[in-house]
């Protein structure tokens, strides 16, 4: 049950990025975990603004790049980690910080590839890539390892990757959905 | 001197990269800052190694607390309280200070005193310029934090603004990065910054829309990327050997740094009312933005006092010096003070 379809949104905008996030934001579940990969600059912590828009957090989202991880109130709680410092969110992680991960919240990773080996599975994988200087390609799919155990969560992260196919399908934001493997 | 009217107080700093400790007498004269960091691993390993943080604040804390003891040529006994960084910062390293700190406390009946690191960052500009008066404006700039404060007293302090995405460090570390330059990224582009021109691109400042004041470095980080790419987004991102006029790169950069924090903190001083103005934090060494700041604050009569850059980075002659004021002022700690990352 590894297979996952890739979800692609082609966003216009920084605004429109921040849409979608905020939808993420309003239907995510707690204990779900987003790895967000992409150059500097193509977003990320944009993205990590929306979501915690739409988890109704109020206060500022910043980059946690030097303080590795950042802990905001909403409708669920959000864990905000950064490995752009791979080294120090390794130790970090593994020096307590992993904890955090398999809170009762949603973790959001921005540079999540340079730990991926550290990150819990099932997670929904996003990557976020320059298409010209406001437009940006966003690609997002489910990775699972195939074991029986992770199946509910499983399920239920293919769910919120459906009803966002569904939430953004008639709009500009939706470009293609492409069946792929993880 | 006996610990019971001793003036000294022994500070403890573990809150992010290095682990550090000093004495001061009366909350100003300091008598040893012994500061060990973690930056030559970092730079050592490329920022790749996996045993740093914690474990390292572990194993130098109490041979750092040992040397600043010694240099400062006096006894344990010596000491009237012991000052510690409770927040803001990554918990698991300001928790090797603070057991360290509760640890001495304890076991010698002293005061302990929890000191909030970036009221210490503005603290550290009033040691060594003694006739600054309240309220001031502090800009605290750093690889962690970018934020305009107005303070009341020392430790009386309400944020103005703050950066909206990247501290301005980051933006420094991100940059030398792009450029193929040694972390930090602060020293490494100033250093590239000397021999090229200021003026040879554009890069943006970011001015909130509304007329408020703020920071934000991320579009400016952006912008020099599609600038390495010759403004195209899809093209890869050069080596830094084939990047051209690097050095023109990189002060044009750190102008457009520079020019964004001192327009919006002389904005900020205008806004609140005040005539001085205090900066700490590492990216405050930068010769740059000192020299821009007093230049420009000048031009309006704000007076602008900047801390010798050992005590603009993390140390703990800071801590020990708020320290001292927040114990005359009887705000003690029990042995129930805990870290805080906010």
């Amino acid at each position: 049950m590894a297979s996952a379809e890739a979800l692609i949104f082609h966003s216009a905008s920084s605004e429109a990025t921040g849409a979608l996030a905020e939808r993420i934001g309003q239907r995510i579940e707690a204990g779900t975990v987003l790895c967000i990969d992409g150059d500097l600059g193509a977003g990320k912590t944009l993205f990590v603004k929306g979501l915690a828009r739409g988890l109704e957090v109020e206060e500022c989202v910043d980059s946690p790049t030097f303080t590795l991880m950042n802990q905001y109130r909403g409708r669920l709680e959000l864990f905000h980690f950064d490995a752009w410092m791979q080294g120090r969110e390794r130790a970090f992680l593994e020096g307590g910080g992993e904890e955090f991960l398999h809170a009762h919240g949603v973790t959001a990773i921005e540079w999540g590839g340079r730990v991926l080996d550290l990150l819990p599975r099932p997670l929904i994988w996003i990557e976020m890539a320059h298409r010209s200087p406001t437009e940006r390609e966003i690609s997002m799919r489910l990775v699972a390892d195939s074991d029986e155990e992770g199946r509910d969560s499983e399920e239920r992260l293919a769910r919120l990757l459906e009803a966002l196919a569904r939430d953004f399908i008639h709009t500009d934001l939706h470009r293609q959905s492409s069946a792929g493997r993880s | 001197m006996t610990s019971a009217n001793s003036t000294l107080v022994l500070g403890i700093e573990s809150s992010c990269d290095e682990t550090a400790a000093a004495v001061v007498k009366a909350g100003t004269e300091i008598l040893s800052s012994v500061v060990h960091s973690q930056i030559e691993e970092h730079a050592e390993f490329g920022g790749v190694v996996p045993e740093l943080a914690g474990r390292s604040h572990l194993s130098k804390i109490l041979p750092v607390i040992n040397r600043a003891l010694v240099e400062a040529k006096v006894e344990l006994d010596d000491i009237g309280a012991i000052a510690v960084t409770e927040r803001p910062g990554l918990v698991g390293s300001l928790l090797v200070g603070i057991s360290a700190a509760k640890a001495l406390a304890w076991s010698r009946d002293l005061p302990l005193i929890g000191v909030h690191h970036i009221e210490a960052h503005a603290y550290a500009a009033t040691m060594e310029s003694d006739d600054l008066a309240f309220p001031l404006l502090a800009l605290i700039v750093s690889g962690g934090h970018t934020a305009l404060y107005r303070c009341e007293s020392f430790h009386e302090l309400t944020r103005i603004a703050t950066t909206l995405d990247d501290a301005a460090g980051e933006a420094f570390d991100k940059v030398a990065w792009l450029l193929g330059l040694a972390y930090p990224g602060g020293p490494s582009i100033s250093k590239l910054a000397r021999t090229g021109d200021p003026k040879a691109f554009a890069f943006p400042r970011y001015r909130p829309k509304d007329g408020s004041i703020g920071f934000s470095f991320s579009g400016l980080k952006t912008a020099v990327l599609y600038h390495l790419r010759g403004q195209d987004a899809l093209a890869p991102t050069p080596e830094p050997k084939d990047i051209e006029r690097r050095a023109d790169v990189a002060a044009s950069f750190e102008q457009a740094v520079v020019d964004a924090l001192v327009k919006q903190t002389l904005a900020a001083a205008k806004q609140e009312g005040l005539s001085t103005v205090v900066i700490g934090g590492g990216v405050a060494c930068n010769q740059s933005l000192r020299e821009h700041l007093r230049a420009e604050a000048e031009a309006q009569n704000i007076r602008v006092a900047c801390p010798s850059p050992a005590y603009c980075t993390d140390n703990a002659a800071m801590i020990a010096g708020l320290g001292y004021q927040l114990w005359r002022a009887g705000k003690t700690a029990n042995l129930e003070l805990d870290a805080s990352p906010r």
